[in-house]
């Protein structure tokens, strides 16, 4: 029973895990092009967001329609519910992936004493973490949603200790202000997009228990 | 998003009487085929008298006028059309489930012996192929000598849509079809109703706004007589044009 219901919930999944996918893709090209100093890159990145940004307002209004029509209740509601919230916070996500590719753009050539190390390192962390997110989501796993929720607490270490080795640099040397400013703003980006995922996380641990939890 | 089935019925400029009540006034719709059409609007909106103008049911009552026109693939159903034939291409299943008192298998095998099929293996084939595609024939295959009206609700509409459907009908008119079933038998017959749509093009009167919204394809709105707005359902139930659709729908009406 329900059959139209179980197969719009499906295609509306579907699309969010193509949409998720996009979001991932582009995770990895503003960093690549960061660490790699590449501009042709980072614009590649900014250009594709138009297509993230088209998904977000498809699944949102799926999910309008499917309300309006379909009345779903219980988990049905939940889920539905859940999805326009989670399509906010990976378009999110996308557009801090344009942040970075920006301050790719005005950064120029540099090497400030190991940080880009320290923020690739701490890309790594967030790529995985939007990865397990939707993951857990598309597994309707609790266990991997709370276990990667509990990742944003890693990455808010990281970004303090990339925060406080930047302004020693400041400190030490102004020339490359502008640089540093720039990697402090990657390192703020990061740890916003590991915040959403943690959002993407609390949905679904709502979707299945019916609990608002708050990491 | 316009789809592009073809169009089943042309209904143009229609106006119907019944004496001096004028019940519709200058319908204009098209109905596609492989879609579902629901009809919606307060009681004495006068859809159940546009569906049932659809195969000429409205003929019975004495007094009543048709003008404008109704095309069934292009031909104008009340001038060039016998109306049994256009009842033979024309289905219909009522509010209240109506088997004939007799058995499930005689239910089925009615329409095609009045076409005079006599032949029992034919018989036999629609009358399981009827039953299947009414979502009914594993619950009844070992019992069809069983009087349908020991069936319960739920399967008794169900066998009524079998029996509608073994005369090989092209469009189903459905008056409220579930309005006499408890909420389990109702989308049982909503997942039928929207299997049926691949191979039929249907038409449901409902009274359940919700049952609109979860099954039809395009929606309807009937008010006084008059169609206020037709469009797709998401569209109609998520952003209605007219202020009278979007008054009824949000339960502010009158």
């Amino acid at each position: 029973m329900r059959d139209t219901l179980d197969a719009k919930i499906k295609v509306l999944s579907n699309t969010l895990v193509e949409m998720c996918t996009k979001v991932e893709e582009n995770i990895e090209k503003s960093l690549k092009a960061l660490v790699t100093q590449n501009a042709e890159l980072a614009q590649e990145v900014i250009d594709f967001d138009g297509e993230i940004n088209a998904y977000e307002t498809s699944i949102e209004m799926s999910c309008v329609n499917l309300i309006a029509t379909q009345t779903p209740l219980a988990v049905d509601l939940r889920r539905v519910f859940s999805i326009i919230k989670i399509v906010t916070d990976l378009e999110r996500i996308g557009d801090h992936c344009v942040n970075i590719s920006k301050v790719v753009l005005t950064l120029g050539a540099c090497d400030l004493n190991g940080a880009l190390e320290e923020i690739s390192s701490m890309g790594d962390m967030v790529k995985r973490m939007v990865k397990h997110s939707i993951k857990s989501f598309v597994e309707e796993s609790v266990d991997l949603a709370e276990l990667t929720a509990k990742e944003d607490d890693i990455v808010d270490q990281s970004y303090e200790a990339l925060y406080r080795n930047l302004l020693k640099q400041i400190k030490k040397d102004i020339s490359n202000e502008n640089q540093i400013i720039g990697l402090l703003l990657v390192g703020r980006y990061l740890e916003r997009m590991a915040d959403h995922s943690t959002n993407i996380c609390e949905r679904l641990i709502y979707l299945e228990t019916g609990k608002n939890v708050k990491y | 998003m316009e789809t592009k089935n073809s169009v089943k019925f042309k209904i143009e400029n229609m106006d119907f009487h019944y004496g001096d009540f004028q019940a519709l006034k200058n319908i204009n719709l098209e109905i596609k085929e492989n879609e579902i059409t629901a009809l919606i609007g307060p009681s004495g909106c006068g859809k159940s008298t546009f569906l049932r103008s659809l195969n000429r049911m409205n003929d019975l009552i004495e007094n009543t006028k048709v003008d404008g026109s109704i095309t069934l693939d292009g031909v104008d159903i009340y001038k060039d059309y016998d109306v049994i034939d256009l009842r033979l291409r024309v289905g219909m299943v009522f509010q209240k489930p109506n088997p004939f008192p007799m058995s499930i298998y005689d239910n089925i095998a009615y329409g095609p012996r009045l076409n005079g099929i006599r032949k029992k293996s034919v018989l036999d084939k629609i009358v399981e192929k009827s039953l299947r595609a009414a979502a009914i024939w594993d619950e009844v295959k070992d019992d069809l000598k069983k009087n349908a009206l020991a069936l319960s609700g739920g399967q008794q509409q169900r066998i009524c849509i079998a029996r509608t459907l073994a005369v090989e009908p092209e469009v189903i008119l459905m008056d409220e079809p579930t309005s006499a079933l408890d909420p389990i038998a109702t989308l049982k017959i909503e997942d039928l109703i929207n299997e049926l749509k691949k191979d039929y093009t249907i038409v449901i009167v409902t009274h359940n706004m919700q049952q609109a919204g979860r099954i039809s394809d395009k929606t309807a709105f009937f008010l006084m007589g008059e169609l206020i707005e037709f469009s797709e359902t998401d569209k109609l139930f998520s952003n209605p044009e007219n202020k009278k659709t979007e008054d009824y729908i949000t339960g502010r009406f009158g």
